[in-house]
């Protein structure tokens, strides 16, 4: 069985991630487990199961999701956890977080800073980025406008908004969940934080187009998918 | 006058040679905290810039008899000042102060040197004794004006050893003039920080219930819910040797209890805190400039606590003219002081070298991107040379 572990900032990132996985690898090929983190003073802190660990049938592919519920915390947890993450005979260990509220312009320094540091010698480990924030390849989806309601259509968002999701570069957009949030406000609809609002968003998704189709214009996103593909192959 | 450096030299003899021991140009900010491994010079830092206070306000009269130079460079009105000392065996062989370019004192090893008049505005040959410094003997506002800012700055230390009990087994008496009043004003120095008690009664004294407010405030900013503190005749203290007055103590009156607490009975973390803040703000509402040094800042402290107790600190000192250096072991405090008030001190052999934003602020400004915690800047030794060896 290989095992994949991917720490993510927060729980939009882990709902996708978990979404996507499925989609890619299928229900019956992976068991995928989500953890968050429980702080426990003096800077101590674990992981907790979100959902009871059922007796699964073995699978193929074993992925542990862990939100790390701050995007400071990613890297630290991704170290920390090496070690143990090795002993467990990990295959890979993947860290993702947003570059916001860092700056475009600060990409690069932050890529090379977030390789700082990782050890060589255990389980292979990577800090991806999603350009600028996760909520640009929800963005990137422009089919799913239509299904959170039928009067989102691109025109109106391209008219109201001054900026085209389907043409514009989105890994440009400084701060893509505010731009979500705002195309959702034109139907009177929201998009935040809360489960429910994620989940609503990331079940409409077409994750043939997020797979196939948006790696060719999200280099974040094609990265992130590249290593999903390594560990599934 | 703010501190902006200080090099240390101290030489030990032994049979063979001539050993060191250096803090080599330590660059220091207003605000400043002093982390590093075990032994590295944090204390011996702190206790090094004590000791130069105190010889410079004339508080400690007697050289100390090992063989030690500091060369100290201040901000001062006048201008960057550098003030240059050595002495070996309790006698002083070398002293010399100047500011800009112009020297103002330049003493030798038998006593004698060249000191500038100002009314005369001439340099004139003198001579004090070689257990003295000329700057604490040649002081006089007319002629030596340029001394004072050194005294002033002396004077206005206050050294806090956090780690230690913090006045938690002093207590004050004062003495009666009649039954209404007591008399204790300006009778406890600032600088003796164990006289909590009295230092405390003195502040409400000169700058009444404000004072006493800020204080309950500062406790609670940090999570310890009181609504009173005063000091009363204590009455649970055992006299042993029979004295005219009965010893007063602070009693603090937690929200969620019924009866008040005296100081013997709260606890050394809790009274840490309270004796710190009480101080603190009692050289705030003075309104001078002050010299603060801190060591083990926080400790017995629960993390929120003691996380909570520097950021008071931090932000009360703000806007005041007072400097602050703090040292500290604790891991987890050092993840909530932001970097930018970091000073790393390494110790290689006999050399200690500082790292902070002023000598290395490329180095600290990218050390944000690395996205890890503020710990691992010394568990990864990244201040040394940032990204240069990837």
């Amino acid at each position: 069985m290989k095992k994949l572990a991917i720490f993510v900032e927060g729980q939009t990132e882990q709902i996708f991630v978990e979404r996507l996985l499925n989609e890619i690898a299928g229900e019956k090929n992976i068991n995928i487990e989500t953890e968050k983190f429980l702080s426990h003073g003096r800077g101590k802190y674990s992981f907790v199961a979100l959902k009871a660990s059922k007796n699964r049938p073995k699978r193929k592919y074993y992925v542990l999701i862990r939100d790390c519920c701050n995007d400071a915390k990613v890297k630290s947890a991704v170290k920390d956890s090496l070690p143990s993450l090795s002993k467990e005979k990990y295959n890979k260990v993947i860290g993702l977080r947003d570059v916001y509220p860092k700056k475009y312009s600060e990409i690069k320094k932050l890529k090379i800073g977030l390789a700082y540091g990782i050890p060589d010698n255990l389980v292979p480990a990577e800090i991806l980025l999603a350009i600028m924030e996760i909520e640009a390849w929800f963005l990137a989806e422009v089919t799913h406008f239509e299904k959170i309601d039928n009067n989102l259509t691109l025109d109106l968002i391209r008219a109201n908004l001054n900026f085209d999701p389907e043409k514009d570069n989105v890994q440009k957009r400084e701060h893509p969940k505010e731009d979500l949030k705002n195309i959702y406000q034109l139907v009177r609809k929201t998009y935040n934080k809360k489960k429910q609002s994620v989940e609503r968003t990331v079940n409409v998704l077409d994750y043939s187009i997020v797979y196939l189709e948006l790696p060719k214009r999200l280099s974040s996103l094609s990265q992130f998918i590249k290593h999903i593909d390594d560990f599934l192959n | 006058m703010k501190l902006e450096s200080i090099t240390f030299n101290q030489y030990y003899q032994s049979e063979t040679n001539i050993n060191t021991w250096i803090l080599d140009d330590f660059l220091l900010q207003n605000v400043n905290l002093i982390v590093g491994k075990n032994a590295s010079g944090k204390t011996r830092a702190l206790n090094i810039m004590s000791t130069l206070a105190n010889l410079l306000s004339g508080h400690k009269t007697e050289m100390p008899s090992d063989h030690s130079c500091f060369k100290i460079v201040f901000r001062s009105e006048r201008g960057r000042a550098v003030y240059e000392l050595c002495y070996r065996e309790k006698k002083v062989y070398k002293e010399k102060y100047r500011i800009g370019k112009k020297v103002f004192l330049n003493r030798r090893e038998d006593g004698k040197g060249v000191i500038f008049a100002e009314q005369l505005k001439k340099k004139m040959k003198f001579q004090v004794p070689e257990s003295n410094l000329a700057c604490v003997f040649k002081r006089d506002s007319v002629q030596h004006p340029y001394f004072e800012e050194l005294y002033k700055w002396g004077d206005s230390l206050r050294h806090y050893k956090f780690g230690e009990k913090m006045g938690k087994d002093h207590l004050a008496i004062f003495e009666k003039k009649d039954d209404k009043s007591r008399v204790g004003e300006e009778t406890v120095s600032p600088k003796e920080t164990s006289l909590v008690v009295g230092i405390f009664d003195q502040g409400v004294k000169k700058f009444g219930d404000n004072f006493k407010s800020e204080i309950i405030k500062g406790m609670e900013f940090i999570g310890y819910d009181i609504e009173d503190i005063d000091i009363e005749l204590s009455g649970e203290v055992k006299i042993v040797r029979p004295i005219k007055q009965t010893p007063h103590a602070i009693y603090v009156k937690e929200r969620d209890l019924e009866d008040r607490t005296a100081q013997f009975y709260i606890s050394q973390g809790m009274f840490r805190a309270l004796s710190l803040i009480i101080q603190i703000n009692y050289s705030i509402f003075e309104e001078g400039s002050c010299f603060i040094l801190i060591d083990d800042v926080g400790e017995g402290l629960d993390f929120d606590r003691s996380s909570s107790l520097i950021n008071y600190i931090v932000e009360k000192i703000e806007g005041t003219d007072i400097q602050l250096v703090m040292s500290t072991n604790d891991r987890f405090v050092m993840n909530t002081v932001p970097l930018k008030y970091w000073s790393i001190i390494l110790r290689e052999g006999a050399e200690c070298r500082v790292y902070n934003y002023k000598n290395s602020k490329k180095i600290f400004n990218d050390f944000e991107y690395t996205g890890m915690a503020n710990f691992d800047m010394l568990t990864t030794e990244f201040y040394k040379s940032g990204f240069s060896d990837k």
